[in-house]
């Protein structure tokens, strides 16, 4: 019986110390993680819309999204404000890429001109699909008015809304786009809204 | 004297990867760049120093019986420490591992070592052999890494330096590129020394890897 | 990415993303055991048993426990107990019930629990959000894609006995580099599915 009971002991001991030791360390660090994450979220926030001073949140994003799977990549709305004015509005989406998820902030203006896209977090293939940071793929989406929907091509770029693939990463490329146009189709919806009103 | 040799050793003459074979999975997963290389081994130096430390200071007290789930404990203490001191003071860092960093726990490197070293030595002596095995786990990834990268890339450290004199051969970066930068690293080695490379520290290895020379199974029991 | 079909998922793991040859899960066991078929066979049988089991509890506990009360960071330390935990049931399981299944899987249950695999495998499920059922069927794929690559390696290797290889290659280096073209054969499957 002994020999059972005290490594028992032990074994539990060490796990209650560790844990603890866990706990602490998690206290300390789970602020900062968090203020991290929101440090890049209002840079990129700040980037895709370098018109806006401020931002606010839209809560009615939910009522958009849900009615529509094409609109689920969107996961955060915001309007950019200079003063009193809005300047246009930014989205922060996700989509599934070849490695996992693409962290993507798209900003829009209010006569629907996308101003600029930023890729943030991914796990895409460097030299393959984590080229979609860098031009001349990301530049395809910016200043650009689409009046049809986006596509994705192969080197027969003929206008705007035909964006060229990166070449051996067409599954990023497609991710991007799709995102991209899920936030041109939530800020026409929320357009629809206030125009209703 | 004796403690320096204890952090040579790590280095060069029992070199965790290329000699003993041990944690082979991060050497071919995260060696996509000479950055992360180093940022992996640097988590892996301080896993290894704060495990072998405190397994030394108490393997007069860990019961034979338990000392495994006991080791696993104690070093999974250290790497989510690691985890979530990357997570909020390096957070690039611990993007570009992902899940790499939890699978430190399952890295032989360390369970062998508390199994060899640090469970009959000293706590100075655990210490400072971590901070060899570390030592020589770090360069070697970063060799494996720099090579990927540079044939791979044209960058090093993210820096081009090939200027464009060849097209970088993408293969390098992915999975084949790392078995094939693996596989004629440690047929270099084996030219270049006397020893040859034998899987054997797997035998140092609590867990029985079912290896011993040259990749051919331990017989059976 | 809760919506992938299961027929996705299993596809991916075995083929697209395949443990051992693109996402380097499983190589320790990968490189030591794949000399003969017939070992190869035993040990991805045991490998993908606990893989199924394991990817089941973990997210069951992971959901239950950790989310419960808030302690995901005990995450990796609670998951590599419970795998040690399973492979010993697993072990003491065999010896009394299926002692034939014991002697034949013998050494490989123990170096299952240091199997990069296992422990990958119930942390993807996480990071992939997929809930028990997806959990439990990425776990037997992945098992299933870990012996897969095994059994094509053993075929690889057993042939590579006959073939004049120069010194400094003999043994793991031939073995790696042949490694790399199973591998990049592998890599065709890429553009097969988009998960």
């Amino acid at each position: 019986m002994r020999d059972i009971v005290k490594p028992t002991v032990v074994l539990l001991l060490i796990c209650s110390i560790v844990t603890l030791a866990l706990a602490f360390t998690n206290t300390l660090t789970k602020d900062k993680i968090d203020e991290a994450a929101r440090i890049e979220e209002d840079n990129a926030k700040r980037e895709v819309l370098a018109l806006a001073e401020s931002f606010e949140e839209i809560q009615a994003l939910d009522a958009i999204v849900n009615r529509n799977e094409a609109l689920s990549p969107v996961k955060k709305a915001f309007v950019g404000l200079k003063g009193e004015d809005v300047v246009g509005r930014v989205f922060i989406t996700e989509t599934k890429g070849y490695g996992g998820t693409i962290k993507i902030t798209v900003g829009i203006d209010s006569e629907g001109t996308i101003t600029k896209v930023k890729i943030g977090d991914n796990n895409e293939t460097p030299g393959l699909g984590a080229k979609a940071k860098d031009e001349p793929f990301i530049s395809q989406f910016e200043n650009i008015a689409p009046k049809e929907r986006l596509t994705v091509v192969k080197n027969k770029k003929s206008k705007d809304e035909e964006i060229n693939a990166i070449s051996g990463a067409t599954i990023t490329s497609k991710a991007v786009t799709k995102a991209v146009q899920a936030a041109l189709d939530v800020n026409a919806e929320l357009e629809k809204a206030e125009g209703d009103l | 004297m004796k403690g320096f040799k204890t952090v040579t050793k790590g280095i060069i003459k029992e070199n965790p990867v290329f000699r003993l074979v041990l944690g082979t999975c991060p050497t071919l997963a995260v060696t996509t760049s000479a950055e992360n290389a180093i940022g992996m081994g640097a988590a892996v130096i301080f896993v290894l120093m704060g495990s072998n430390a405190v397994i030394s200071l108490l393997r007069k007290v860990i019961p034979d019986k338990v000392r495994i789930p006991a080791y696993i404990t104690i070093i999974s203490g250290f790497v989510t420490i690691v985890q979530m001191l990357l997570k909020a003071y390096l957070p690039a860092i611990d993007k570009q591992l992902g899940i790499y960093i939890p699978l430190i726990v399952v890295n032989c490197i360390i369970l062998a070592r508390a199994e060899m070293f640090a469970s009959k030595n000293g706590p100075l002596m655990s210490i400072l052999d971590g901070l060899g095995m570390g030592i020589g786990f770090t360069l070697s990834l970063l060799v494996m890494g720099s090579i990927r990268e540079i044939l791979g890339n044209g960058t090093w450290f993210g820096m081009n330096i090939t200027g464009g004199i060849y097209e970088p051969a993408i293969i390098m970066i992915l999975p084949p590129g790392g078995f094939l930068a693996f596989g004629f690293i440690m047929a270099a080695i084996n030219k270049f020394s006397t020893k040859k490379v034998e899987h054997t520290g797997c035998a140092s290895c609590p867990m029985p890897c079912g290896v011993s020379n040259n990749g051919e199974e331990a017989q059976a029991k | 990415m809760n919506d992938a079909s299961l027929m996705i998922i299993i596809i991916s793991a075995l083929l697209v993303k395949n443990f051992v040859l693109s996402q380097f899960l499983g190589i320790c066991p990968f490189l030591g055991v794949s000399t003969k078929l017939s070992t190869a066979l035993g040990m991805g049988c045991a490998v993908t048993f606990v893989m199924t089991i394991a990817s089941f509890v973990t997210r069951l506990l992971y959901d239950g426990l950790l989310v419960t009360f808030g302690l995901e960071y005990l995450q990796t330390i609670l998951f590599i107990l419970v795998i040690a935990a399973l492979v010993q049931l697993v072990e003491i399981i065999l010896k009394k019930f299926v002692p034939p299944l014991y002697r034949a899987l013998g050494i490989y249950l123990p170096l299952i629990t240091t199997n990069c695999a296992v422990l990958g495998v119930a942390l993807l499920n996480i990071d992939e959000g997929f809930n028990v059922l997806r959990s439990t069927v990425y776990g037997f794929a992945a098992g299933l894609g870990f012996t897969l690559a095994l059994i094509l390696f053993a075929g690889v290797r057993e042939r590579l006995e006959y073939s004049n290889i120069p010194e400094s290659f003999k043994g793991l280096p031939i073995a790696l580099i042949s490694a790399a073209f199973v591998s990049l054969a592998f890599f065709g499957f890429q553009g097969l599915l988009g998960i």
